[in-house]
């Protein structure tokens, strides 16, 4: 699919894949760096050029090949998946520790195949997600990477210096990937008919993905007692999702303005109501958990 | 991977109260362009929900229709205008509220 370049269409998926590359790429530049600290001046030079090369590289043949994995059955729900996972870990406070654990090389070939392993696992979320951001469009997947490729080789120290100037950016980086996420999964072609039929699941799957991936940001917002809600919340709104899936499999009345039978009946029932015994378990679970855990610290 | 989150190894709880009222303005905009979908399908089905006034205005922004970044846009909007509200009401409670008899500049009425 190609965009008109002045739609607003167009203009927003580039701010997206520039969001998601000031948040997701900054540090490859990190790994070159500690990688080399360790060598002679002249091959630092040669593992910085190398290793960028590699970075690049390396990141070029992964967004072509998500471009073709996205186009496989299924693979965009695993890819909104993990986009959920990477936002929810983008926000996921961090007490102590967190800082790159990297082996000073002490060869130019040991040095460059480090650099090549650490860009190919840093690298795969990144390209994920300009996959899913880019619709298709095989010109934003490369402005995506003419865009990374800067902040690969210049950007870590310009990445941390915006991210303490305004850590809002990554609380924005978190919420436009779940917001990727959510696109990768109704555009999925498995999800689509069905998704078109039900039209309340849309709303309910955006605000799963949302009170998923945005849960660290705002359980620290919330009192000690009402944590549970993070839980609680999500877990209602599947249980509402999994009764509109269940409609198509057992064939029953999901409205119910059209309820007409006892089992209809009993069926809004256990939809509306049914998860509170499951919510109360959780509930006294949860108590004795705090309780024992709040008496062994004594 | 997720340089960002190793920067600031607690965005969450350092990000101010203005950044954080932006991204959350930006996150009510993206549900409600989710939600105005199913909005104005219902207002064509029935009619106690077209009768809706509030509805019946989102449902006319066509917020479906909108990209992210009018989205974005929206949102920084609304975020400028619940501050303005809140400090506009700050202002005007605080003038609403008696000052302390025992202040030495307290005006007797």
């Amino acid at each position: 699919m190609e965009m008109d370049i002045l739609s607003s269409g167009f203009l927003s998926a580039l701010l997206v894949i520039v969001l998601i590359d000031l948040v997701l790429a900054g540090d490859n530049a990190l790994v070159i760096g500690l990688v080399a600290r360790h060598l002679p001046r002249d091959t630092q030079r040669k593992v910085i050029f190398w290793g960028t090369f590699a970075a690049v590289a390396v990141r070029a043949v992964m967004a072509i090949g998500v471009v073709w994995l996205l186009k496989i059955p299924g693979f965009l729900v695993l890819g909104g998946l993990a986009l959920i996972w990477i936002a929810r870990k983008l926000l996921d406070p961090q007490e102590g520790g967190g800082d790159h654990k990297v082996a000073a090389a002490q060869t130019l070939a040991g040095a460059i195949r480090t650099v090549v392993i650490a860009d190919a696992v840093m690298g795969i979320d990144n390209v994920l997600a300009i996959g899913g951001a880019a619709h298709g469009s095989m010109l934003l997947i490369v402005l995506g990477l003419l865009i990374s490729v800067p902040i690969i080789v210049w950007g870590s120290q310009l990445v941390i210096r915006l991210v303490e100037r305004w850590p809002a950016v990554v609380l924005l980086g978190g919420a436009v990937l779940a917001w990727t996420a959510y696109g990768m999964l109704v555009q999925e072609p498995l999800l689509k008919p069905w998704l078109a039929a039900h039209p309340t699941a849309k709303p309910i799957l955006v605000t799963v993905i949302f009170a998923i991936a945005l849960a660290p940001w705002y359980s620290v917002h919330l009192q000690p007692k009402y944590r549970s809600l993070v839980v609680l919340l999500p877990g209602l709104l599947l249980w509402l999702l999994a009764f509109e899936a269940a409609e198509d499999i057992w064939h029953f009345e999901v409205d119910y303005l059209e309820a007409n039978a006892m089992r209809d009946y009993a069926i809004q029932a256990a939809r509306w109501f049914g998860w509170l015994p499951i919510a109360l378990a959780y509930l006294a679970w949860r108590g004795r958990v705090t309780a024992r855990a709040a008496t062994a610290q004594r | 991977m997720l340089l960002a989150h190793h920067a600031r190894k607690n965005a969450v709880r350092e990000t101010s109260r203005s950044g954080q009222l932006f991204v959350a303005c930006v996150v009510v905009m993206l549900l409600l362009s989710v939600f105005s979908e199913t909005w104005e399908l219902a207002s064509l089905e029935a009619e106690f929900l077209a009768s809706d006034v509030t509805l019946e205005f989102l449902g006319s922004l066509g917020l479906r229709h909108w990209s992210l970044l009018e989205l974005v846009l929206a949102g920084g909007g609304l975020a400028i205008i619940l501050s303005t509200l809140a400090t506009v009401g700050a202002l005007v409670l605080r003038a609403m509220t008696p000052a302390d008899r025992r202040r030495p500049d307290k005006i007797p009425i």
